[in-house]
């Protein structure tokens, strides 16, 4: 099916249409992001069990954007009354008018910027579906969790809790401007299983997820992982700590996303370019990885969680390459800072939700395939590890430092893995070194939307990433 | 939407006990790149969030369904969503568990959050940072928010509370002929504390400087390492954690009141006391997100669990009464000076991209961004990039406190904290 736009914001529409043009009066630019998206979200854990209707993205409100003298301002708002528009134009006037007085009270200086264009554009795109969140079989679902979360408690002696957590949500999204009417809705799912073991006071987790742009038919593919999930645990109570040092490592497709989002997802985010807080301006049409590596961003470039029609400023979706067999050729960008910076904007501007103001972020980010098989690459390794699962990365854009903390490592020696396995583990160092030395890519690849992004530690979005396995060489401890 | 009509329908509907919380937001925004304003931002939000819980037939399990809704929803709407909670809440029961009857709900106290004084202190504040041609703020972020919350429970709870939310996003840099690099921080806070944060800044400059001439990290293997920044927060938290009620119940902490958390401590032995206003604190409140009341009442003696807190559930499971989910705390414990615990051989870590504590595991680690290599002969040397690791739950047992302390945000911590056996890997 077809998944429906928000009767909500179809009703509401007329009221910030006359809102948008009593702004325009004074303003030399004015659009409105409307948003109503629902969700579900089920957690069952042997211990605790949780049922609600949010997820990381569900919301309802409007945000106005308006540019006058070069300053750009927002108001954001969900406690209007939209059968009074009076109202909602006196506020938002009043608002602005009070921040107004006050940044000139203070003398403060205005980052001075162009106006964004208001070509005419209509559109409405809807992505399909199986099911809707809010219309999910909620008791055939919890069921079904409650049989997944038993059925890992049994599966390992050491368990001693495993949850089962599936959410939904049902984005729609408006974006009016003057001339602009763009209107998309889409459904995103994912879903995780945990296992947490115990032994001697030595406590270990590990999970596994799975996600889409799908409705709640993707939690059907949640069982399947249940096994690899409560053995990954059990593995992690055995583990051993690494000889901290520089090894041949391979990547498995979580971990190769990890690096795709923190190398060259963070450091080529063009607002930073504009802060001049990112080195990757100074690296266009430069060598920064090996000729194996070329990567895309994009919510065009995957079907996954972010895989939108347009941005929340109202800029149609991208396919971005980012590296082209070892050269940096663009980075990702938003339509202000495109603006700032004389480009074209690429489809990244996102927010947290309507409340928030739009950054530069990614969708899916995604190194390319190769030619070989996981299997020849693990043959090629004298001694190293292949690294499995994600648990966090940070990344410096100014420097191309880079942190990514790792599930576990399985060591190979002479070709093959010995079964012998140390967990935790941090990869360190530098971007241009770490992709410069991939000498491997796999046929295959995977993407991974179960997670969130911070910019900073703040203003946490969805999105996807992966990759295949790749070969290179760094620091683990 | 009012609330006394939601109120009226929980009370209509058959529910065995429901919450509601109803969140007011007015916040300000203000964006600067350098000193130039990026952009400026109002929101006027409402959120309600209305959870029902739910006794099974045999009155031996309860479950609970929450449900988030905008302001401008329909009688009918909430009446529909009440249902869809009760059947709902009904899939997902846990073991029996009330919420709490409170003795009295404190009163409210009306206070006047004036958002554009706060926001304008921020800017004056920033305006007048003392920066040169080595170290100058790159970017900052203004978040000023007035928040007025009420919490109702079917159990007699009824508290509203109004109280300031400011964060301050800073970006500072430095630069030479050579290279630039930045430091990035974020204040919390109830309201604009200008002293504290301009001398933080301050002292960011001073290590940006430092961190300009940084020689990359030696591998130092196994060797004493000292918290002296705010990443320590999330040494304390490991603690803070373990002492929570969810984590006893669900066996992921072993703490055990009256018994040492660990054995053979040759270090300081830690004393955590939580604590309902610290001056400066982003947290304070009479009452938690649930509406128990917030009172100080120290945790763990010198390493002996006294007393745990959490949530209502799982505090209920434990038998624990009168508890509720901690915002601050203080650490005390410490014997140590500053200079006896930066006494060489010592790695001093300053900054990290993303120093991380797993309170569960134990698991420590970060990847060094600013050190200072403090030598035995008393030589100090700023250093970059590697690592370090290591488990909290065997670091514990050597880990040295200072004295003196110093509050961030919600958290009053000892200002040096040493840990002895880190791995280090370095970056050579």
């Amino acid at each position: 099916m077809k998944v429906p736009f928000s009767e909500y914001l179809t009703e509401i529409a007329p009221s910030v249409k006359k809102v948008i043009d009593d702004l325009k009066k004074d303003h030399d630019y004015v659009s409105a992001l409307c948003t109503d998206s629902k969700g579900l979200m089920i957690r069952i854990g042997h211990r605790s069990r949780t049922i609600s209707n949010q997820t990381m993205t569900t919301e309802r409100g409007v945000v106005f954007r308006v540019c006058r003298n070069k300053k750009y301002a927002e108001v954001a708002l969900n406690t209007a009354d939209w059968n009074d528009t009076d109202v909602i134009i006196r506020f938002v006037r009043d608002e602005l008018d009070k921040q107004d007085e006050m940044l000139g009270r203070l003398g403060v200086n205005i980052y001075e910027t162009g106006i964004l264009e208001d070509e005419p554009l209509e559109f409405f795109g809807q992505k399909e579906t199986q099911y809707l969140p809010e219309e999910a079989d909620l008791e055939k679902l919890a069921g079904k969790l409650i049989s997944i979360s038993d059925k890992g408690m049994e599966m390992g002696k050491d368990v001693i809790e495993c949850i089962a957590r599936a959410q939904s949500t049902h984005i729609s999204k408006m974006f009016l401007t003057p001339n602009r009417d763009l209107r998309q809705a889409y459904v995103y799912s994912e879903a995780i299983v945990a296992a947490v073991v115990s032994r001697d006071d030595k406590v270990r987790e590990d999970y596994k997820s799975v996600s889409g742009i799908k409705g709640p038919e993707l939690f059907d593919e949640l069982e399947a992982v249940l096994p690899e999930v409560v053995n990954g645990a059990e593995e992690l109570l055995e583990a051993e700590s690494i000889e901290p040092g520089e090894y041949d490592i391979i990547t498995s497709p979580e971990v190769t996303g990890l690096i795709a989002h923190e190398a060259f997802g963070h450091g080529v985010e063009m607002d930073m370019f504009v802060k001049g807080r990112a080195l990757g301006s100074e690296y266009i049409d430069k060598r920064v990885a090996s000729d194996n590596v070329t990567m895309h961003e994009g919510a065009l470039c995957a079907d996954n969680v972010t895989s939108y029609f347009f941005d929340d400023e109202g800029v149609m979706a991208g396919d971005v390459t980012e590296i082209e067999n070892g050269i940096l050729k663009s980075g990702i960008c938003d339509a202000l800072a495109a603006l700032r910076l004389g480009v074209k904007p690429t489809g990244n501007g996102k927010r947290e939700n309507f409340a928030h103001k739009v950054y530069t972020r990614m969708t899916n980010t995604m190194f390319d395939s190769g030619s070989y098989t996981k299997d020849e690459m693990i043959a090629s390794v004298k001694y190293g590890y292949l690294l499995e699962g994600m648990q966090s990365g940070m990344e410096d854009p100014k420097h191309w430092g880079i942190q990514c903390i790792i599930q576990k490592g399985r060591e190979i020696r002479d070709g093959k893995l010995t079964g012998r396995i140390v967990a935790p583990v941090i990869m360190t160092g530098y971007v241009p070194d770490l992709l410069g030395n991939i000498t491997m890519c796999s046929n295959d690849r995977e993407v991974f939307g179960s997670g969130g992004c911070g910019k900073g530690h703040k203003e946490w979005v969805k999105v996807a990433d992966g990759g295949p396995y790749l070969k290179t060489r760094g620091r683990l401890g | 939407m009012k609330t006394d009509m939601i109120v009226q329908l929980l009370k209509e509907s058959g529910a065995f006990a429901w919450r509601i919380t109803d969140t007011l937001t007015k916040g300000w925004e203000f964006y600067f790149i350098r000193h130039s304003l990026d952009q400026n931002r109002s929101k006027d939000l409402e959120n309600i969030q209305i959870t029902v819980f739910v006794l099974s037939e045999d009155g031996k399990s309860v479950g609970s369904a929450t449900a988030e809704m905008g302001p401008d929803e329909t009688e009918e709407y909430v009446r529909l969503t009440i249902k869809d909670l009760i059947f709902q809440a009904g899939l997902v029961k846990d073991a029996y568990y009330e919420l709490k009857t409170p003795d009295e709900n404190p009163a409210y106290k009306e206070q006047d959050i004036d958002i554009n004084k706060i926001s304008s202190d921020f800017i004056d504040m920033m305006k007048n940072i003392h920066e040169d041609e080595i170290t100058f703020m790159n970017s900052y972020e203004i978040f000023v928010s007035s928040i007025k919350r009420r919490i109702i429970t079917s159990t007699g709870i009824d508290v509203t509370e109004k109280y300031p939310v400011s964060l301050l996003e800073t970006v500072v840099n430095a630069k030479n002929p050579e290279h630039e690099i930045e430091f990035y921080k974020l204040y919390d806070s109830g309201t604009c504390i200008k002293d504290d944060i301009s001398s933080d800044l301050g002292k960011t400059f001073s290590y940006g400087r430092d961190r300009l001439t940084a020689e990359k990290t030696p591998s130092l293997g196994k060797c004493d390492v000292v918290f002296s920044s705010e990443d320590a927060v999330r040494i304390y938290e490991f603690f803070k954690d373990g002492l929570d009620t969810a984590y006893i119940y669900m066996k992921y902490s072993p703490f055990k009141k009256g018994t040492p958390i660990a054995d053979d401590v040759k270090g300081d032995k830690v004393t955590l006391k939580v604590l309902r206003e610290l001056p400066g604190s982003s947290l304070n409140r009479m009452t938690d997100s649930e509406g128990s009341v917030i009172y100080d009442e120290v945790l763990m003696n010198e390493n002996v669990p006294v007393a745990f807190h959490g949530g209502t559930k799982f505090s209920y499971y434990l038998g624990e009464k009168n508890t509720f989910i901690p915002g601050n705390y203080e650490v005390s414990g410490g014997t140590h000076s500053k200079d006896e615990l930066l006494q060489g051989p010592v790695l001093e870590c300053i900054f990290f991209s993303d120093f991380q504590v797993d309170t569960m595991s134990g698991d420590i680690f970060g990847e060094i961004r600013l050190a200072y290599l403090h030598e035995k002969d008393g030589s100090i040397k700023p250093v970059t990039g590697g690592s370090i690791s290591g488990n909290i739950k065997d670091l514990l047992k050597d880990m040295k406190m200072s004295t003196d302390r110093t509050r961030y945000d919600s958290a009053l911590i000892p200002s040096y904290t040493r840990l002895a056996g880190v791995t280090v890997t370095g970056a050579e």
